[in-house]
């Protein structure tokens, strides 16, 4: 829970979710192959070093693997965070037992389930076998309303098949459309959508998100998040997401921009609030690739530029940013906030961690002109 | 005297080079950080070195790039043999195996491949002319060009003077100076060169040379906006990100 102070004294409450959250193992003894292996966590590693506080930026063996109590640590009791949403990335191509794997996603949420929230992934090339796991599943992990109500769908996962290697499949085929029928069967309803640069055939693009349109026209009553705001394509995605009411930004990636590119960020926020509203953008600070202690901060402090405002017409104010924070991803989940809220004063981690509201200045350093505290 | 020669060729490759832009991220290779090694041999044997921002950049993209990078070095005369290096990429040995031996992306890539980059080409620079487009029409609003009057002008309505442009609209001269706004019409105008459409309408909105929909031009101009926002984060992240990136290897 964050509780935001303004100048004037004023104090609100904040619930914060996000939706997109990681426990990985990228350590050497898990790697399968270990040139893309290392090419995958050297390649995170350079993205959070490009976009946060240098004191946020751990040494590479810590990066590579952080496990379960330095995470919760993290998340829960120094970024504020009252819920994180997990988003397995398998990657079993790259990794032994996967990058993140839905098994040890699963011990964690059975250990903390009021604050951990357990997403899955199919593979459409699974066919029936991951299907029927993924109904296995729902039978086990299904121990909060709002548990098992999503899956990351990575469409550039390799896998070797046929005795070749495929590089990665699309929403809109037949065999990914039976995996959503199944889906809407087991109440899935949450798709989360990540886009990666390579996809069969190569010479098409990688990061078109015409199948996420096509997907989200056909399955008008599920709800498709677009993980890091369709980059590299936020105007494919602005233009889709304004058609496809069931489209929500998923900011993750994105949200770390506020830190040392304002301007660029500023930016982007004038246009997803222009093409989309406020109503369905989604926060994730994507841990471990950024800490949310900073990003929550600088975000809450962060004011839309006045020429902004006016060529857009758009402005992020506090009811904004709350929405974006929490307010829209427990509406896409079904959490019940006031509930939740209540739940978590004293829950297992609240108590195992010693976790207090976080309390965070708006406006002051800012008008001081100093550079934000940690 | 070879020495001057040498150094001027190696200008010169530079200057072509500074001409290939990162497709999705319409700037040039060379203000990306891309090019990472350059060597001139006196017979005029030229060896250029790229990196990408990472190590899974799309291949297809990056294909298009090193080709262009070829293509515009071999062009230059007094060039005997050029060899493109890409370094630090999942694919690098194919890529590079392809671009060396002149081979199309679908020859290199065979059954992987369904076709060639025209269609991929394609829709990038589209999307690159409409952000150039916003930009351009922008900083013509900034010097008293308003967006209708943009439409009617010609290429031709639209000359250099020094280090201003000058645009002519319906009787009256309007000078554009601020820098900034001088290179967006630049780049703009460029582009349209480019396609080599010096003859038509100044305003497009395709690359066949269409001119934007009159009604709808305000619409359309938002459109260019969001691609120009677009492109602008794209090319900062990747900075950012090789910058990180060449940190990192440099201290490993």
């Amino acid at each position: 829970m964050i509780i935001a102070q303004t100048p004037d004294g004023k104090k609100q409450d904040i619930f914060v979710a996000d939706y997109h959250f990681h426990i990985w193992n990228a350590a050497k003894d898990n790697w399968l192959r270990p040139d893309l292996a290392k090419g995958w966590i050297n390649c995170f590693y350079d993205y959070t070093k490009a976009l946060s506080p240098p004191e946020y930026v751990w040494d590479w063996d810590t990066y590579a693997y952080y496990g379960e109590e330095k995470a919760l640590h993290d998340v829960f009791l120094d970024g504020g965070v009252d819920m994180a949403i997990f988003e397995p990335q398998t990657l079993m191509y790259f990794y032994h037992k996967g990058f993140s794997n839905v098994d040890a996603i699963g011990g964690y949420v059975t250990k903390w389930p009021d604050r951990l929230v357990m997403g899955s992934r199919w593979d459409p090339r699974d066919g029936e076998k991951g299907k029927a796991l993924l109904e296995e599943q729902v039978k086990k992990f299904r121990i909060r309303p709002f548990q098992m109500r999503n899956v990351k769908l990575y469409t550039a996962e390799w896998k070797e098949e046929n005795g070749g290697m495929s590089r990665g499949w699309r929403l809109d085929s037949k065999e990914a459309f039976d995996f959503l029928e199944k889906n809407r069967e087991l109440g899935i309803n949450v798709q989360v959508a990540h886009k990666g640069p390579t996809v069969w055939p190569l010479d098409k693009d990688a990061f078109d998100i015409g199948d996420v349109d096509t997907a989200a026209t056909s399955f008008p009553d599920m709800k498709f998040v677009v993980t890091h705001i369709g980059l590299p394509r936020l105007d494919d995605f602005c233009w889709v997401a304004t058609q496809d009411k069931n489209i929500y930004a998923g900011m993750a990636v994105a949200m770390a921009f506020v830190h040392n590119r304002p301007r660029y960020f500023a930016e982007m926020m004038a246009n997803l609030l222009y093409w989309l509203g406020p109503d369905r953008i989604l926060f994730s600070a994507d841990y471990a690739l950024w800490h949310p202690k900073w990003i929550i901060q600088d975000f809450l402090n962060f004011e839309m530029p006045e020429d902004l405002k006016k060529e857009y017409g758009v402005d992020l104010t506090m009811e904004v940013k709350k929405k974006i924070l929490g307010e829209n991803t427990a509406k896409v989940w079904g959490i019940d906030i006031e509930q939740q809220k209540k739940k978590l004063k004293n829950d297992e981690l609240s108590k195992k961690l010693h976790i207090q509201p976080r309390t965070i200045k708006i406006g002051e350093a800012a008008k001081k002109g100093k550079p934000l505290a940690r | 005297m070879a020495e001057i020669a040498q150094g001027d060729l190696k200008e010169r490759v530079l200057r072509a080079l500074s001409t290939v832009t990162d497709p999705e991220l319409d700037e040039p290779i060379t203000d990306l950080g891309f090019v990472k090694d350059l060597s001139v041999s006196k017979d005029g044997e030229v060896s250029v070195d790229l990196v990408t921002s990472t190590f899974w950049c799309s291949p297809n993209f990056v294909y298009m790039m090193l080709e262009e990078a070829r293509d515009v070095v071999a062009n230059l005369p007094g060039i005997s043999e050029v060899r493109v290096r890409l370094e630090g990429h999942h694919d690098a040995d194919r890529i590079n195996a392809g671009i060396n031996a002149g081979q199309s992306f679908s020859e290199c890539y065979e059954s992987e491949a369904d076709g060639n980059l025209e269609a991929l080409n394609r829709m990038i620079r589209t999307r690159a002319l409409r952000s150039r487009l916003y930009s351009m029409a922008a900083a013509m609003g900034r010097s008293g060009v308003t967006p209708a009057q943009l439409l009617g002008l010609s290429r031709s309505d639209i000359a250099a003077a020094g280090t201003t442009f000058l645009v002519t609209s319906g009787g009256t001269t309007h000078r554009i100076s601020d820098p900034a706004d001088v290179q967006r019409v630049s780049r703009y105008l460029s582009f349209l060169d480019g396609l080599g459409r010096a003859g038509g309408p100044l305003a497009i909105w395709d690359l066949e040379g269409n001119r934007p929909e009159t009604a709808d031009f305000g619409s359309a101009l938002t459109l260019g906006r969001l691609a120009k926002a677009n492109f602008s984060l794209n090319a900062e992240l990747c900075r950012a990100l090789l910058s990180a990136r060449m940190g990192r290897e440099s201290s490993s």
